[in-house]
């Protein structure tokens, strides 16, 4: 396997495919200097990667805002016990942040319990994650590269603060290719366009070609909605009558072709019309969760006021896993407590707290679990000590958290990772990672290898140089593998 | 022998370990730093070279553990568990106990624990205070343990611009133009014969499209056939006369140079932060080729307008617009960091300047030397040093969010009467919006009093007869008052949200500004920054200009008191610049030919692609140079080739089997048959359909609309802005572009690789995905593009209007056996309407053809 651009399946690896009934058109990326592609080349076609791989499929649970590791996975009883008190170490310099000028040190409002047989200590704002503890290894020992949303979202995405460069699902696709060329290789589920937090550049394959690009479907709030494909159908115009319409292009393609002694560019565009018909007949099966039992939305919390939405996202990525899609992305903001974090956090925990403990539940359930590799994780962490927004006018109880990228907490699962484990630790009050520390680039380095794909190796050549997921950094944190 | 030496060093370790000749230099080592550099060098370096440098430097490209040894400051700031050597103290090193392997878990190197004296050596290194003369990361350094970069003197684009005459041809009849000789040459010396003349048909969409951006008309077309009958060569120059001229050309080839400069209405990549005046920079782009400003003018107005004289206040004006090439960019004027947020707008003002106008990839020297190209770190943050010198980033627009540089444009007297009269009409919607939220108001406070005196009517009501306790909830009158206070209470908060959209636009209606550039009071050289980090600062870089591509006189570096930008663009378009020409030149071709000479437009390094015709693009650039950079006239030489006027198809090239020796068309056997890019198809699908409004220019973020603006702090456009009819049906080198993609709006645009609006890009990618097969097949504006097409189609019978469709929209005539296929996709279409009459069944038939011949490839491509 060539990993300059153009990739080129074996052919067993296209028969297989073929002989599964999804082979039948290849979606040539004419990417500009990449045109040495041979007629037929199906970049989306799944190969081998590196080396044998423990995951198949990754699914990526994305919280965005940086959720607050000292209230749910990272207990600190030493800054609990002197909340209130001023902190005894500096705030780290050179950076800027409204409302931290008191330094005083804020305890979580709430118990740790020991859960599982590995008896982790979790926060009882999360109940249900607690009671699959034993499937997580607990990362401790996180720390990123800025304390803005937007670089940081930027950098866990894509591994820099300020370039544009490919989004991991879009280095996933390009690595490995997918096992249904009838969807999209990489879909992530309403992901956030704006604000601090959302941009496209996040899913977007920069200078990989566009067709690794991830996929943005929208799974509406409303209750009992099914996710959404941009122009996937035309309500007035389906069916019989568009097939009519399909074949008359076609039809007019064809002519013309026959005019031009053949042009790989046109036949790709021919076929892409093809694979629309067909995924406008498949997605909205696949996207419609009504066949679903009612223990099964139980076990998401499907119909319940605070985690019907979520609990949909879950489900829809167990049945986005189950048919063959590659990089899974989940959305869920609201984890940017400036203020009011007493009120604000419980109610965050509760809308995931039961989706994602139901969705490891049933990846277990159905055998998906071993080859599914599934990340909990935040932009970055929230600091022990309080932020006051309201120039001293509010009580302390209604303070929040200021943004910490120097300590925070990271879940995995599945796909040969050490559940019931816990990796690294931050400084007694939770500020800066102080063991096993691991960063956004070794998380990275680390999906990579769980999916058979040596970081190291896995380049494109673009504007003169090789460039890779990790840039010149990356570590396997293999502490935390089977 | 030093004493210091003696004591420390066990002769028989050292001899083992190194050779007599660095026993004698380190015989001198200790005492003046001198000695102690020496010693570095020679005892020290080789070691962690050898043993270290591969997972722990740039050179080796890795930085394990976040920790690079290839500077001092590498091991002083150290990795992930912190500094690597605490000097004097080989006890308390991670080094020392990592290469000791005392510790289970931190054991380097990882694959074998080293020869005893060689820890020995290390550690009294550490022992002696670890000296370390690698002050800031050293390009020399780091060019000895990697593969030596080649010489400026090896690369191709850096060698002077050479006088090529055009060869000699055996069919001499064929050229029109001396650049067709040196095609047809190499074409002869393959043994291939060129492709026949294009039709008329087809060059006549080809000349509009390409110097346009809109298809032809029927009776344009119609006119350049009968011209083309008369005389080919004739009609060709009269055409290109007349549509160089159009405001068209203007808007198409303007829209590329936006490409070059990541051009976008918004600030940020995150927040959608309004730049209510970044059109002017567009609309100072498109008058730029359409006035065919000669290329160095138009480059000094944009890396230095506002430093140039200008004879009058038009000129000055349109010179400071022109410097939003530096201002207006993808800023995260978010980041908590402002060293490093300043630091990444100058890499920026760099990468761009290189990449758009010398085609090189200055970025990849920012943390280290080109690991390809002769640029070296120091001449990076040379040229940084010009942008550091200015300013672009200017104060605070409110807590962390740093503010964009606006500044007033000097005005004509007639300008100066027009926007006050702009700022009375302004000054009245402010008042007239006060007034009519004041009534509102007033009108629901009153409401509110008569809701209350209602209330108190129903409850003594109630006290009496106790039966009609839900006498509240089931008065009409009272809901009809609470119905009227909620509609009051809704204008009230309208009239708000109206007042805060017009305090946001009141200075950019009542003052002319414009994003720019200016000059910091000081010049400042920038020091290097290690690894690309602002706080890790090493040498300062004097400001200079890259030695790569130098001649007999070249400046290197500005003169003291000015930024330097001013003397950068003089440098870049001196006329013995070898880089300027050759790459505008062959970024004219690609738009005319489809591809370039040189097909890595951006790069013209040792990773681009070297150019098929060397010596045709030298010609080329000579030639521009000497008529007076001219693009226009560049552009009417190029299509007035015989090479441009071919077909795209060339049977008899393909029967002798070109297509296996040259199957990318680098010779140019054929023209080149292209996609449209995404602006031309929705702009020839709105012309073909009748639907293309001709409006021009101003600013075109829809912020006058309620809803759009969040008028929170900082302010941003919403995601699904919405947008006034006229403005969606303008040209799409009009609709506002978002940082983050484009608005809802105009997302068809982002499905036909409409490149990242935050990278700078010359050299759009073409792809074939199925979402853009769904948007031609379901999104509405193709739909109704269709319809609208299908409407225009005229008088006659089915027959007629049929071909007349298709004549419209292919730009040549049907044939019968098109004709038929489209009469029985009618018929099979408006078959059996169960649902509704016969003829509307008809007319939305009628509609899908329309719509289908505008997602036929034979529309979407050009021959």
């Amino acid at each position: 396997m060539r990993f300059d651009g153009t990739v080129f399946p074996g052919r067993r690896a296209f028969l297989k495919t073929a002989a599964s009934g999804f082979g039948h058109t290849a979606l040539a990326a004419l990417l500009h200097g990449q045109a040495a592609a041979a007629s037929g080349a199906r970049p989306l076609a799944a190969h081998a990667g590196h080396f044998p791989a423990r995951a198949k499929r990754v699914i990526f649970l994305f919280m965005q805002g940086g959720p607050s590791h000292v209230e749910t996975f990272d207990a600190k009883p030493k800054l609990d016990a002197r909340s209130g008190e001023v902190a005894p170490f500096a705030r780290a310099a050179g950076v800027e942040q409204p409302g931290v000028g008191k330094m005083r040190l804020f305890g979580s409002g709430w118990k740790f319990q020991r859960r599982g047989q590995s008896g982790t200590r979790v926060s009882e704002l999360l109940p249900e994650m607690g009671a699959t503890i034993d499937d997580w290894c607990v990362l401790n020992g996180m720390h990123t590269d800025n304390l803005a949303h937007a670089p940081a979202c930027l950098q866990i995405h894509t591994g820099t603060t300020t370039f544009v460069w490919p989004s991991m699902g879009s280095w996933v696709s390009y690595g490995l290719g997918t096992e249904n060329e009838n969807l999209p290789a990489y879909i992530t589920i309403s992901h956030m366009l704006s604000g601090d937090g959302g941009s496209p550049q996040q899913f977007g394959s920069a200078f990989l070609p566009a067709i690794h690009q991830g996929t943005r479907i929208d799974l509406p709030t409303a209750e009992g909605a099914d996710a959404e494909l941009r122009y996937l159908r035309d309500p007035k115009f389906a069916g019989a009558a568009q097939r009519k319409q399909f074949d008359f292009v076609r039809g007019l393609n064809r002519r013309q072709l026959d005019r031009l002694q053949g042009d790989r560019h046109m036949e790709g565009m021919i076929e892409s019309f093809e694979l629309a018909f067909k995924m406008q007949s498949a997605a909205p099966e696949l996207f419609s969760l009504k066949g679903e039992s009612e223990a099964t939305k139980k076990l998401y919390g499907i119909g319940e006021k605070e985690t019907d939405w979520f609990g949909r996202q879950c489900l829809l990525a167990r049945r986005l896993a189950e048919s063959g899609v590659r990089f899974i992305q989940l959305n869920k903001g609201g984890w940017d407590h400036h203020g009011n974090i007493r009120q604000g956090l419980p109610r965050t925990c509760r809308e995931i707290d039961r989706p994602v403990a139901g969705l490891i539940r049933d990846l277990k359930a159905r055998g998906l679990f071993e080859d599914t590799l599934v990340v909990w994780t935040g932009e970055f962490g929230r600091t022990p000590y309080e932020q006051d927004l309201s120039d001293g006018k509010a009580s302390m109880e209604n303070y929040g958290r200021g943004h910490n990228p120097y300590g925070f907490t990271t879940l995995m699962a599945g796909a040969g990772i050490r559940g019931g484990h816990i990796h690294g630790a931050t400084d007694e009050y939770g500020y800066h990672a102080v063991e096993g520390k691991v960063h956004i680039h070794d998380l990275h380095a680390t999906i990579l290898h769980q999916l058979g794909l040596d970081h190291e190796r896995l380049t494109f050549r673009h504007a003169g140089r090789d460039f890779r997921l990790t840039d010149i950094y990356g570590r396997v944190v293999d502490e935390i593998l089977v | 022998m030093n004493r210091h030496f003696d004591r420390r060093w066990p002769l028989r370790s050292i001899l083992s370990a190194f050779s007599a000749a660095a026993l004698l230099s380190g015989a001198m080592a200790a005492g003046n730093p001198d000695d102690e550099a020496a010693y570095f060098r020679s005892r020290i370096e080789p070691l962690l070279k050898t043993h270290c440098f591969e997972c722990h430097s740039h050179a080796g490209g890795k930085a394990k553990g976040g920790l690079v040894l290839d500077s001092r400051s590498g091991w002083t700031k150290g990795g992930d568990s912190g500094p690597a050597i605490a000097p004097g103290k080989p006890g308390e090193s991670l080094l020392a106990r990592a290469i000791g392997y005392a510790d289970a878990d931190l054991q380097m190197p990882p694959d074998g624990k080293l020869p005893p004296e060689t820890i020995a050596l290390l550690r009294d290194w550490i022992a002696r205070g670890a000296p370390d003369p690698r002050e800031s990361f050293s390009p020399e350094d780091a060019g000895k343990s990697r593969p030596a970069v080649p010489a400026a003197a090896e690369l191709w684009s850096f060698q002077p611009l050479k006088p090529v005459a055009p060869p000699e041809v055996r069919d001499a009849g064929w050229p029109r133009d001396p650049f067709d000789r040196f095609l047809l040459a190499k074409l002869e010396s393959e043994g291939i014969t060129p492709a026949p003349d294009a039709d008329a048909w087809t060059l006549a969409r080809r000349l509009y499209l390409v110097l346009t951006g809109l298809p032809p008309t029927p009776e344009q077309s119609d006119a350049f056939r009968a011209a083309h009958e008369r005389d080919p060569d004739a009609a060709v120059a009269d055409l290109a006369d007349r549509l160089l001229a159009s405001p068209a050309f203007g808007e198409k080839w303007a829209r590329h140079w936006l490409d070059l400069t990541a051009y976008a209405d918004t600030i940020g990549l995150g927040r959608a932060i309004p730049a209510p005046e970044a059109w002017r920079y567009r609309d100072y782009a498109i008058g730029a080729f359409s006035g065919d400003q000669p290329f160095p003018e138009f480059v000094r107005e944009q890396l230095a307008g506002d430093l140039l004289e200008s004879s009058d206040a038009a000129m000055r004006a349109r010179r400071i617009v022109a410097t939003g090439f530096l201002a207006i960019g993808p800023w995260e004027l978010v980041n908590g960091d402002k060293a490093q947020l300043r630091m990444d707008v100058i890499d920026r003002q760099v990468q761009r300047t290189g990449q758009a106008l010398l085609g090189m990839t200055l970025g990849c020297a920012r943390c280290h030397d080109h690991k390809f190209d002769p640029v070296t770190q120091a001449e990076y943050y040379g040229l940084a040093g010009i942008f550091y010198s200015t300013v672009t980033l200017n104060g605070r627009l409110n807590g962390v969010f740093s503010a964009i540089e606006e500044r007033p444009l000097p005005e004509t007297p007639e300008q100066l009467v027009a926007r006050a009269e702009a700022a009375r009409v302004f000054q009245k919607e402010v008042s007239e919006a006060e007034s009519r939220r004041s009534d509102a108001r007033a009108e629901a406070k009153a409401l509110e009093e008569k809701i209350a005196a209602r209330k108190a009517e129903l409850a003594t009501a109630s006290t009496t007869a106790p039966a009609n306790s839900g006498a509240e909830t089931a008065d009409t009158a009272l809901s009809e008052l609470q119905k009227q206070l909620d509609e009051a209470n809704g204008r009230v908060r309208e009239g708000d949200g109206r007042l805060k959209v017009l305090a946001y636009l009141r200075p950019h209606r009542i003052e002319a500004l414009a994003m720019s550039v200016s000059e910091m009071p000081e010049p400042e050289d920038c020091r290097i920054n290690i690894r690309g980090n602002a706080r890790q600062l090493g040498e300062v870089a004097p400001r200079g200009f890259p030695r790569g591509p130098a001649w007999d006189g070249a400046p290197v570096a500005p003169s003291a008191g000015q930024s330097g930008r001013r003397e950068l663009a003089d440098w870049i378009v001196d006329p013995k610049n070898p880089l300027a020409a050759r790459v505008w030149v062959n970024r004219v071709w690609r738009q005319v030919f489809g591809e370039g000479l040189v097909r890595t437009a951006d790069n013209f390094g040792f990773r681009g692609e070297a150019p098929s015709h060397p010596e045709l693009l030298d010609r080329l650039a000579a030639d521009f140079i000497a008529d007076g950079w001219s693009t226009k006239r560049l552009i009417r030489r190029l299509v007035a080739t015989r090479a441009w006027r071919q077909a795209a198809v060339n049977p008899a090239a393909v029967a002798s089997g070109i297509e296996a020796r040259d199957p990318e068309n680098r010779w140019l056997w054929r023209a080149n048959r292209r996609r449209l890019d995404a602006e031309t198809i929705r702009d020839a699908m709105l012309a073909v359909s009748g639907m293309l409004s001709r409006e021009a220019g101003g600013s075109s973020l829809p912020l006058e609309i309620p809803g759009n603006l969040n008028t929170g702090k900082p302010e941003s456009v919403g995601d699904g802005a919405r947008f006034p009819e006229s403005l969606s049906r303008r040209r799409s080198v009009y609709l506002p572009v978002k940082r983050k993609g484009p608005f809802d709006a105009m997302d068809f645009l982002a499905v036909f690789d409409l490149p990242d609006t935050n990278q700078e890009n010359g050299q759009r990618s073409l792809t074939a995905v199925p979402t853009q097969a769904l948007t031609l097949a379901n999104s509405p504006f193709v739909v109704e593009c269709g319809r609208a097409l299908a409407g225009r189609a005229g008088g006659g019978d089915d027959r007629e209007r049929a071909a007349a469709l298709v004549r419209r929209v292919f730009a040549r005539p049907a044939e019968p056996e098109e004709i038929d296929a489209a009469l029985a996709f009618l018929d099979e279409l408006s078959q059996n309407p169960a649902d509704r009459p016969a003829d509307e069944a008809r007319d939305e038939a009628w509609a899908r053809l329309g719509q289908s011949c505008l997602i036929a490839n034979e529309f979407l491509f050009r021959d």
